[in-house]
Formats: C-alpha cells, structure tokens, sequence
C-alpha cells in the first residue's frame, strides 16, 4: 500500500471535473458543487459559492472526500481574516494549510485557519478567480461547468442592492412601537 | 439619515474602540468590522442597510448559511434550527439571510444578537444533522427488518395515500399488506418521529382501513412522557428498544399479521 498524499501532493494531482450539481433551495447565494477525480480514483468535490447581495463574497474550495478535508479555499472579499499570528486583514484570500502542514497528508474533517491575502485590486470576481483556482488545483472541466460560473457572475452582477425597501422583518403588528428587539431568554 | 461617520460613532459607543465600518456599497450597505471571528480565522459577517424611514436592518446577508453550506447540505431541518436561534435573539431567517429591522438606537443590542446566533449556527447544524442521519439509519434498519421478516412484495416502504396526497406529505414508513391484516410500522427514534408518525395515523388512518398501527422506538424511553402516553395510546408499541430485542420484534410482527 502507497503512502497517503501529502496536502501539496493532492493539490498538484491533475483532476477532472464533471458532474455539476445546483442547489435550486431559498438562500442567499448562488451554489454549485462539482465532482472531481484524479487518474488514481482520488475523489474530490469542488464547492463554488456567491453570496447574491455581494457577488464579491465568493468562496471556491476543494475537498477531499476521503476524511471530508478542505485543502484550499479561496475566497473573495467578504471582510476580514485573522490568522493566529494575529495579522488581520481586509480582502480577498487564500485558506491553505500553513508550512510543514502542505508536506502531511491531509487531517480528517480540517479546514485550514491560515490565510494569504491575494493582492488584486480590483477585488477579484468569482469568473476571475475560478480561473485561478483551476490553475491551483490542476483541475480542468467540462465546458458547461464553465458556463455554470459565468452564469452566476452574469446573473449576480445585476443585482444593485440598493435602500433596504424589503418589509419582512416588520412586526409591526405584534410589537409595540419604539419596542426594539424582541429580547431572547 | 445614516452616514459612515454616524455609524461609526455609534459603534464606537458601544464596542470596542477597533470596530471599524467598511462602506460596500455607499448609502446601502455597510459591513462592520468587530473582532469577532470564526474558527477558520474568518470575520463573523455583520452588515447594516439603511432604511428610508430612518430605521436599519441588521443581516448577515446569508453569509452564515453560505459558510455552513461548504461542509454540510442546508436541509430544513437545519434552517428551522437556526431560525428558532435567530428568533430567540430577534431575528429572523427570510431567503436564507438572517436580520432584523431595528430604530438606530437599537442597533448595539441587535449587533451582539447577530454576533451570538452566527456563533452558534456551526454547531448547531452539525448537531442537526447527525440528529438526521441517526434517525435515517434507524428508520432503514426497522424497513430491513420487516423486509426481512414479510419479503418485499408485501412490505412497502414509504406508504403514502397516493389518491388524497400524490406528493406523500405523510407517509407510513413501512406498510405490510397480503395478510389477515394491514400492519402500519413507525420507526421511532425521537419524540419528533413519534409525534409525527402519531400525526400521519390521523392523516393517513381512513387510507388503510383496519389496519394495526405499530411503533418500534429507537429508545422509548428517551421520549417525553407525554409524547409515550400518546404513541402508547394511538400505536402498539413492540419493544422498548429495537436494539438486544430484534427476534422479539419480528415475531409480534408475526403475530400481528396473522
């Protein structure tokens, strides 16, 4: 038996993604979810999320489905990171697995804290950024799955998220006025 | 009429002197930057939006379920957990985005509510969900066991009243035909399921004429003492627990169907 792929191993091993799968479900962002495999059989999901309000604030990661680990997420400008170090910062960024950790097989269930800032400005878009991503992870796809991501940047960077005119949270009809927040136990 | 300098002030009133605002969309949308952050290193996402009466909504503009939906699928069950948090605290979950509409001099309290529920959303869910696949693993093990005892020619899982309800709203979790009697088995392995399968008993009752209506709990002892009186008194229950008493289970099954 092989030894187990370190996290930097996993990352360089070529992929192919196919299967695309979208979630049609009431949330606030747009989702799809690609299933990838190497030549070897090493299954991966690749997870592409945008927030609809603020297409900026995206999120792409790859899996690995063996012990569900994530070894690389790249997002985009949804506000700050702190690392443990305590350096913070605002923007776009990478979570990856820190130093000695890229040279170990990934831990079962982790999520990398560590994050290097990626220094675009222009903050980077979600179409920008898959390009990207794909570089980093040796992923290639099927063209629809391309077509997929363009779809959602189209679709999103409509959306002006003007005055907050949405009464959905009124009530109005069963608080007094000038109540404020209902206080919780 | 909010400004940046105004909300800040505010914050700055309240919280510590770092909270920063970060204008995203100018006169819209407002992200405030607290020290508050996720166990990835990731901020907890706080957003203000004014509104043209002067008052604000406070959201998360769906970066809480956006984050939880990376490692785990939003079932309803997830989203109804997290909105009872978020209605505990004053919020509501609308289109997947948690907020609250507040005067501005509301806004602190509202911020720390916001900061509590998507603290608690993670583990929350994740409690959720293992909720869901134990009792997923437990209802297949009592639809196993009946197929086993009956053969899957007379045990049907997943009975619905197809003719009053062709979207099998409710549903019977396993139904055995083809003997002196109908048998409807519940698999019961929380007080949810079992208040549930005494529901789809009314619901589903006049569609299966005659039949006994059984319960096999997962713990019956785990449930609620009323929720026990009432399956008690609208199933037979064969065993306090399926697990140690399958053989036990299979021959009142048999019994049951004679």
């Amino acid at each position: 038996m092989s030894d187990p792929k370190t996290v930097a191993e996993l990352l360089a091993l070529p992929k192919r993604g196919t299967a695309i799968r979208q979630v049609a479900k009431r949330l606030g962002h747009a989702q799809l979810n690609v299933s990838a495999e190497a030549a070897d059989g090493t299954k991966f999901l690749v997870f592409v999320r945008v927030l609809k309000l603020l297409p900026e604030n995206f999120s792409i990661g790859l899996v690995l489905i063996e012990g569900n680990a994530v070894l690389l997420r790249m997002n985009g400008d949804h506000g700050q990171h702190g690392n443990e170090d305590g350096d913070t910062f605002d923007g776009p960024h990478i979570h990856q697995p820190n130093g000695e950790q890229m040279a170990l097989p990934p831990v079962a269930g982790s999520k990398p804290r560590f994050a290097v800032r990626v220094p675009t400005p222009p903050p980077p878009s979600v179409r920008v950024s898959w390009g990207a991503f794909k570089e980093m992870v040796a992923l290639r796809v099927d063209q629809k799955v391309d077509h997929k991501i363009d779809e959602i940047y189209k679709e999103l960077a409509q959306i002006d998220i003007g005055l907050d005119d949405d009464d959905c949270d009124d009530h109005d009809d069963h608080r007094e006025p000038d109540a404020g927040p209902a206080k919780g136990p | 009429m909010m400004t940046t300098e105004s909300l800040t002030q505010a914050l700055r009133k309240g919280l510590d002197p770092s909270a920063m605002v970060r204008v995203r969309r100018p006169g819209s949308l407002y992200q405030l930057n607290l020290p508050a952050f996720h166990e990835d290193g990731d901020a907890v996402g706080i957003f203000v939006r004014p509104k043209r009466d002067g008052r604000v909504t406070v959201t998360d503009l769906g970066t809480t379920f956006m984050r939880l939906s990376y490692g785990i699928a939003i079932t309803d069950a997830i989203m109804s957990q997290v909105d009872s948090v978020a209605q505990a605290n004053g919020f509501a979950v609308h289109d997947g985005e948690i907020r609250s509409t507040v005067d501005q001099h509301d806004l602190m309290p509202a911020l720390f509510g916001l900061m509590q529920i998507e603290t608690l959303a993670e583990p929350i869910a994740h409690e959720t969900r293992r909720h869901e696949r134990v009792s997923l693993e437990f209802r297949q093990s009592v639809v196993d066991l009946v197929i086993g005892v009956f053969g899957s020619e007379r045990a049907v899982p997943s009975f619905h009243d197809a003719a009053n309800d062709p979207d099998g709203h409710a549903s019977v979790d396993v139904v055995v035909h083809g003997g002196a009697r109908t048998l409807a088995i519940a698999a019961v392995s929380s007080t949810l399921s079992a208040e549930t399968a005494i529901g789809t008993k009314f619901l589903i009752g006049p569609a299966l004429d005659r039949a006994r209506w059984l319960a096999v709990p997962r713990d019956f002892n785990a449930l609620t003492n009323r929720t026990r009186s009432r399956l008690l008194r609208e199933y037979d229950v064969l065993a306090s627990t399926l697990a140690g008493n399958a053989d036990i289970v299979r021959a009142k099954l048999i019994d049951q169907a004679a």
